[in-house]
């Protein structure tokens, strides 16, 4: 759902932030990230940068090039003018390894007092390991912001998918290895880099989602592997995949399928 | 354009970093925008040493950086006064001058401010990532290998003897800003101010804070009189877009100003610092005191434009005296 009239709020005298919705839907992101592409598509001398999430978009200006009002009566106009959501919306698909309840991810919630989090996932859901697993394995995902760390990902299930309970550390961890998945509320996230955090660790990605020196040829055109808009498909991989995965890191030939996302066909979600 | 082995460093003091104005443009994509803390004092620096304005520079915390120049090289430090000495003797701030291959800078301690800016005729010749040669810390890249300076460093400039004859260029001195250890900060209310009840944001505004230790960076954690949100909100909010001034007031009530280097955060926001005052930000340091003054847009514009005609009249005479070069 989006709002009829979106909420501006000031941020000081060079920024604003557009509310669009309040629920964080398919349809929200999609109309956020048609936003985003419109604005910039309109190249204002005056616009630094922009930062899309979950049912937000900050726009950061030159104070000495325009005046709050002057970037509220812009968006304004873009918004007048329409923002039509194409309903075969581009999406990617980018097919991930994950090996879940792998030794890295227990070591670090043992040094925070904490059983292994897929025990802790399981019992909260009256259930074993290896269903929380499947159910998280199973669904895709799709990417609604990358903005959290160079490299990161916030994404959140789409189609048919059953539900994984979830708490949250009461004390945030100080780190959290860097390839984590995590899981927090909806929202499943990777961990790009060492971070504090505070959701549940469900295992870790043995291969770049980013690379600043393009080591891997995969990134000559581009240091990061996944984008707002494109979507995530998990795939379950064992001790030895793991670790011959690890090992080739920079030779590691990505599996990421050109697609479409057709929003209509997920209904109001 | 050639590039020289300039500097080396011999200690890196309590933290040495490669900055420029910041790397923008990418905050969809998870990169905070780094750059100088007091972006005022680079920007002088880089003018005195004959530089463009977004040349990479040297930000320096505190005490204890000593480096050695490898050549002949035009430098000019500006910001927090952190007493700096070529040799045994004190290097007049806001003015350029010829460091001699050999000679060592050092800096002894602050005097006032925090943090110091060592601009190079010629800059620093590191490989800008994203566009910008700043030191992302969280990240690890950008700037002298993706992480603050260590002993040993050497640091390249490109064609720095083409910049010596500029020595003695000066900063008006009635312009040098001062840091007084105790700052009203100007700020503009929001974007969650109405999430906080009257009483707190009364606390806010007739409070004085104190900077806690565990200041860095990322931001400038505040001890104080709690500030109050209203009854049934929770903690926090749906994460969205954060930047540089914004005062975040976490669950415990205690407010953080942020800086540059995150991009989102889930808290509130009570209060924006302006623009004009951001420069400020990077020379307060732990134990100094704080307190906020509501202003509105249009003084913030208005203080803004007054700061950057001082920077256009020192561009405007560095190219009077390019032309006229006995003056």
């Amino acid at each position: 759902m989006v709002f009829k009239e979106p909420i501006i709020l000031k941020g000081g005298d060079s920024n604003i932030t557009i509310k669009f919705g309040d629920d964080g839907s398919l349809y929200l992101n999609l109309y956020i990230l048609t936003f985003e592409k419109i604005t910039k598509s309109r190249k204002p001398q005056w616009l630094v940068d922009t930062t899309a999430l979950r049912t937000t978009i900050m726009l950061t200006f030159d104070p000495l090039l325009i005046q709050i009002d002057g970037v509220i009566a812009a968006v304004e106009e873009i918004i007048a003018d329409g923002i039509s959501v194409p309903n075969e919306y581009p999406s990617r698909i980018v097919h991930l390894p994950v090996f879940y309840n792998d030794p890295l991810t227990r070591e670090c919630a043992k040094c925070f007092n904490m059983p292994p989090n897929l025990e802790v996932m399981a019992k909260e859901n009256n259930t074993s390991v290896d269903e929380i697993i499947r159910r998280h394995e199973a669904p895709e995902y799709f990417v609604s912001y990358t903005s959290f760390m160079f490299g990161s990902v916030g994404a959140f299930p789409i189609g048919k998918y059953k539900n994984i309970k979830n708490s949250k550390y009461k004390t945030p961890r100080t780190w959290t290895p860097p390839g984590t998945v995590g899981i927090g509320g909806s929202t499943t996230a990777i961990y790009s880099m060492k971070s504090p955090g505070g959701v549940m660790m469900l295992g870790n990605i043995p291969i770049k989602t980013y690379d600043i020196d393009a080591k891997n040829k995969h990134f000559e055109n581009g240091n990061l592997l996944v984008h707002p808009g494109d979507r995530i498909k998990f795939h379950c991989i064992d001790a030895n995949q793991y670790e011959r995965l690890k090992n080739q890191r920079d030779s590691y030939a990505y599996e990421i399928e050109s697609s479409h996302i057709e929003w209509k066909s997920y209904g109001n979600m | 354009m050639a590039a020289v082995e300039c500097i080396e460093i011999l200690s890196p003091g309590l933290q040495t970093t490669v900055q420029d104005l910041g790397r923008f443009g990418f905050g969809r994509y998870g990169v905070a925008p780094s750059g100088a803390l007091d972006a005022f004092a680079f920007r002088i620096g880089n003018l005195l040493v004959d530089n463009p304005e977004n040349q990479a520079c040297l930000e320096t915390t505190l005490l204890g950086l000593r480096v050695k120049a490898l050549t002949d090289v035009l430098i000019a430090v500006t910001g927090a006064n952190l007493q700096p000495r070529v040799d045994k003797r004190p290097l007049e701030m806001w003015c350029s001058h010829v460091l001699k291959q050999g000679e060592i800078l050092s800096f002894i301690g602050p005097l006032s401010g925090c943090r110091s800016y060592i601009a190079l005729g010629g800059g620093i010749d590191v490989p800008p990532v994203l566009g910008s040669k700043s030191t992302s810390l969280p990240s690890g890249f950008g700037g002298f290998e993706g992480k603050a300076l260590e002993a040993g460093a050497i640091l390249f400039s490109d064609s720095p003897h083409a910049k010596l004859v500029v020595s003695q260029r000066k900063f008006e001195p009635k312009w040098i800003p001062t840091y007084p250890g105790k700052w009203v900060l100007r700020v503009i209310w929001g974007p969650q101010d109405d999430e906080f009840t009257e009483q707190g944001r009364q606390t806010f505004l007739k409070s004085s804070y104190q900077v806690s230790s565990e200041s860095d960076r990322t931001g400038i954690r505040l001890d104080g009189p709690i500030i109050q949100r209203k009854a049934d909100i929770p903690d926090s909010i749906i994460s969205e877009g954060q930047i540089s001034g914004n005062i975040q007031v976490p669950g415990d009530g205690k407010p953080i100003i942020i800086l540059g280097e995150t991009v989102s955060g889930g808290y509130r926001k009570i209060a924006t610092v302006i623009s004009a005052d951001l420069p400020l930000l990077g020379q307060i340091r732990p134990g100094d005191e704080i307190s906020f003054a509501s202003v509105s847009l249009g003084e913030a514009y208005q203080v803004l434009r007054k700061m950057e005609s001082r920077i256009r009249v020192l561009k405007t005479s560095c190219r009077l005296m390019m032309k006229n070069p006995e003056k």
